[in-house]
């Protein structure tokens, strides 16, 4: 922002720019708003015949024993709802709907769900596909960002808009990997657009995030390494098993990709802080000795390491929880569930903390190359 | 591989942070061994929302005391998180309630995933998801608290004469600068996990409109997305919750103890 002349003018400024913000603000919102209309009246343009559950009646059926304590009771529920689009809008249908109170496999519906339904060919019954939950994503997705915006203004929304941006170039990666295109190459091509892409937004093109991107790929590429070689030397995982597979001979190279995407966040994260301390000091004083900056990124790094792990720690191994919880519950063995979803939730965790980590000393490293060459500049 | 990976990072921590690094090693073990009981706890029959609610406020006070100490900053940082997670478990019971996130989603089930164990297992799957969104989030929501309070308290220690708002923003910028890389690595962790989830979705043609209306994609999108609102709530409550502490007239005769943390 340019820096005002005179009191006078920068007052105008200050006013003119808050009433921008204002009406920024005002106009975000209004736009939100639509959008939530849009979003909650849109069964039009689907394709699916859309219904809206208006009345239920639940009958406890039967209760079967529990697999390792307690019991199950089983409900069935006459649901009635009025379609809301296609031909049939405005008819009321009736749904039967079988569920349990684990509700593993089965919902139970409430009053107000929209529901994606196969109507039957009389015209009164039909078959629940789905649940329509675009209203809600909508909702949180709004939620998100205007909490980004309110906290932390045009940065928030850059970052909110390199997220969205990731997620397209992750969309075609995808799309090329099923056309045959290599996935390792894939892979490295992704990681470092991912890292300039988020640099690159929220901090713009300066020092700092060219020493940052240094940082992060470099950091990234050792833990590569360093899982490789860990994997070549340790007995296979049971790569089946993990959720969401389909291509079976493919499996190692996809969770080996998955785990460079997990990690590439927190590296970067850490990168970000200690190098921008560093160019904190460097900014006041241009010739800080490297001794000075190491010590200072030592004494950073050692703050948010172990809060970075935490991070990692809790949103990895929380994942597996649910599924962990039905095995046990199955009365299966815990060397089971430690075979097949533990170990899967660990390596993610424990490759992403070595990254992490590693992030430190690299910084350092990195700073020191920076410092040396900036004296010979220097000297010339 | 995961005893070889381990012994990796535990040398590197050493290494890189001694006796830091030694201490954020036997935190994550503490972790391990909090999780591993509320599962045991679980499994044994108690109610997933009271051994979740137990297990966050002992992870939280693991997380927190041990490694931060017991101060003014770290006891803020406390009543926030509690605060958060109070907010975030209303929005989680009433999001996973209305989507109806619990159990398998549709994905999994049309691939046969997880066919040979029974759905008789009398555990509320609803329960069970609101309670990881809530752990899950433990980490990052720290992350935040701790950074806002420290930077408030730094602000304050330099200049003692600071009015609360003042301090109130300081703590607002320093929690900007949290705010972008924590989502960041929230969305990397996230998406990272549901790589294989996007792969399938891809693999089998899957539309854009099924699979936004999925349970698979919802799942996914409340555990992070209700994490990233957990920080962005975490922010301006832990820069008032500190100013406010600060600038009660009852601590300014204890100054003298404040600094010595």
């Amino acid at each position: 922002m340019a820096i005002p002349k005179s009191t006078a003018r920068g007052h105008n400024l200050a006013q003119y720019s808050r009433r921008k913000k204002a009406i920024l603000l005002a106009l975000l919102l209004l736009a939100a708003a639509a959008g939530y209309l849009f979003v909650s009246h849109d069964d039009a343009w689907y394709g699916t015949t859309i219904a809206v559950v208006e009345t239920i009646e639940t009958t406890h059926t039967q209760t079967q024993a529990g697999t390792s304590i307690g019991e199950e009771k089983y409900y069935v529920q006459h649901i009635t709802a009025h379609i809301t689009n296609g031909p049939r809008k405005g008819q009321t249908v009736s749904l039967p709907n079988q569920y349990s109170d684990s509700g593993v496999r089965d919902e139970a519906y409430r009053r107000g769900d929209r529901l994606f339904i196969q109507p039957g060919r009389d015209g009164t019954t039909g078959k629940i596909i789905e649940q329509k939950r675009d209203t809600l994503v909508y909702l949180l997705a709004a939620a998100l960002l205007f909490g980004m915006l309110a906290i932390a203004g045009m940065t928030g929304l850059l970052a909110a808009l390199s997220l969205l941006v990731n997620i397209a170039l992750l969309t075609a990666a995808l799309l090329l990997y099923q056309a045959g295109w290599n996935l390792f190459a894939l892979t490295a091509v992704l990681m470092v657009l991912f890292t300039l892409l988020s640099l690159l937004v929220a901090n713009g093109w300066n020092r700092c995030s060219g020493l940052s991107i240094a940082v992060t790929l470099l950091s990234l590429a050792l833990t590569a390494g360093i899982f490789l070689i860990v994997r070549a030397v340790s007995p296979p995982l049971q790569y089946q098993m993990m959720e969401y597979t389909v291509v079976p001979d493919d499996l190692s190279a996809l969770f080996f990709c998955e785990i460079l995407v997990g990690g590439l966040g927190a590296v970067m994260d850490v990168a970000i802080s200690l190098i921008s301390t560093a160019d904190e000091l460097l900014i006041h004083n241009p010739n800080l000795p490297y001794p000075q900056l190491r010590d200072s990124v030592q004494a950073v790094g050692d703050d948010i390491m172990g809060t970075m792990v935490n991070v990692l720690f809790f949103t990895y191994i929380c994942g597996g929880l649910p599924e962990i919880l039905l095995m046990l519950r199955n009365n299966l063995t815990m060397s089971f569930v430690w075979e097949y979803v533990l170990s899967f939730e660990l390596v993610r965790f424990l490759t992403g903390s070595i990254g992490l980590v590693l992030a430190i000393p690299v910084s350092q490293l990195v700073l020191r190359i920076w410092v040396s060459r900036r004296r010979i500049e220097h000297d010339d | 591989m995961t005893k070889i990976l381990g012994i990796i990072l535990l040398v590197l921590m050493l290494a890189v942070g001694r006796d830091r690094g030694l201490q954020a090693f036997l935190t994550i073990l503490l972790n391990i061994a909090v999780l591993f009981a509320s599962v045991l706890a679980m499994v044994y029959g108690a109610s997933p929302l009271a051994v979740s609610a137990a297990a966050g406020l002992l992870l939280t006070v693991i997380i927190l005391f041990y490694q931060n100490g017991n101060n003014s900053k770290t006891r803020v940082a406390f009543a926030v998180i509690l605060a958060v997670l109070v907010v975030t478990f209303v929005i989680g019971a009433l999001l996973c309630g209305a989507g109806h996130a619990g159990g398998y989603s549709e994905v999994k089930i049309n691939l046969d995933e997880g066919l040979f164990l029974e759905g008789n297992v009398d555990l509320s799957m609803l329960q069970i998801e609101i309670s990881i969104i809530l752990l899950g989030l433990l980490g990052a929501v720290k992350d935040a608290a701790v950074a806002v309070t420290s930077a408030v308290y730094e602000v304050h220690r330099n200049n003692p004469a600071l009015m609360p708002s003042r301090l109130f923003s300081s703590g607002l910028k320093i929690g900007r600068q949290i705010l972008a890389t924590t989502m960041n690595t929230l969305f990397f962790a996230c998406v990272g996990e549901s790589l294989l989830l996007f792969n399938i979705v891809c693999w089998w043609g899957y539309s854009f409109a099924y699979f936004l209306n999925s349970k698979a994609l919802y799942q996914v999108f409340l555990f992070s997305g209700i994490a990233g609102l957990g920080c962005i709530s975490a922010i301006p409550l832990a820069a008032s919750g500190m100013a406010f502490v600060l600038k009660l007239p009852h601590r300014s005769g204890r100054a003298g103890e404040l600094h010595e943390e």
